[in-house]
């Protein structure tokens, strides 16, 4: 009993530590994007490539938000049923 | 509302190594023997919303670029992700909570834009893409489209 209140415990811990990876790609590409703003307005000439580069930029920093939203997931829905049947 | 030449041609893109990476999914699946119809529904469904991700991204771009307002762009795109993250978020809980739908075959679909632009740049197709352009002598898109119109 104490065993699989201490697996549900280290899984819901595990999970919210795991979200924390969803602050970093919010804040990183809103700075990216205020920075491209700036870089649009001294050159206007580059708004398309600068565009498409910010596009890709974010979608590859979301990534790791993904990830730990998925990692958090799996913690909350996967792992307790899996090790707490390892327990018996 | 106009949409950008850069975020149709991206989204364009990630639509179809979404659709390939699907594909192969369900293949996988197929051989493993574990393919039905809450797989084909899952991966589809995934899969759409892996590229609408990826569209109001764009759209979200398009919009900032266009209003060119460092400080309201940042707290744009921090509203954007935040809402996409959500829409992501209900999606997969919905996935691990319908019997029906597989929670794997709904959660690969999520990492495959990422994929698919590490494919794009290590198989070097940006640099061809751009490198045709500059051969045709097209110019880049300098208008954007907006967003808001």
């Amino acid at each position: 009993m104490l065993d699989k209140a201490i697996v549900l415990a280290g899984c819901a811990i595990g999970a919210g530590l795991a979200l924390i990876a969803g602050i970093g790609p919010g804040i990183g590409e809103g700075y990216a994007v205020g920075q491209a703003c700036s870089a649009i307005g001294r050159q206007p000439e580059c708004k398309g490539d600068v565009t498409s580069t910010m596009l890709l930029g974010c979608a590859i920093a979301e990534t790791t938000g993904i990830y730990g939203f998925v990692t958090g997931l799996l913690l909350i829905f996967v792992a307790p049923g899996m090790f707490t049947g390892m327990l018996g | 509302m106009t949409i950008a030449p850069a975020v149709k041609k991206e989204t364009g893109h990630i639509a179809l190594g979404t659709a390939v990476g699907v594909a192969i999914m369900l293949a996988v699946f197929a051989l493993l023997g574990r393919f039905n119809a809450g797989v084909l529904a899952s991966g589809i469904l995934g899969g759409g919303i892996a590229v609408g991700n990826f569209f109001l991204l764009g759209l979200t771009v398009q919009k900032i670029s266009n209003d060119g307002n460092e400080e309201r762009g940042r707290k744009w795109m921090q509203f954007s992700y935040n809402m996409r993250m959500l829409i992501m978020v209900v999606w997969l809980i919905i996935a691990f909570a319908v019997p029906f739908l597989n929670w794997v075959a709904a959660l690969l679909p999520m990492l495959l834009p990422r994929l698919t632009i590490a494919v794009m740049q290590a198989t070097g197709m940006y640099k061809k893409e751009q490198a045709a352009e500059a051969k045709q002598g097209q110019p880049h898109d300098t208008e954007g489209g907006d967003a808001t119109q």
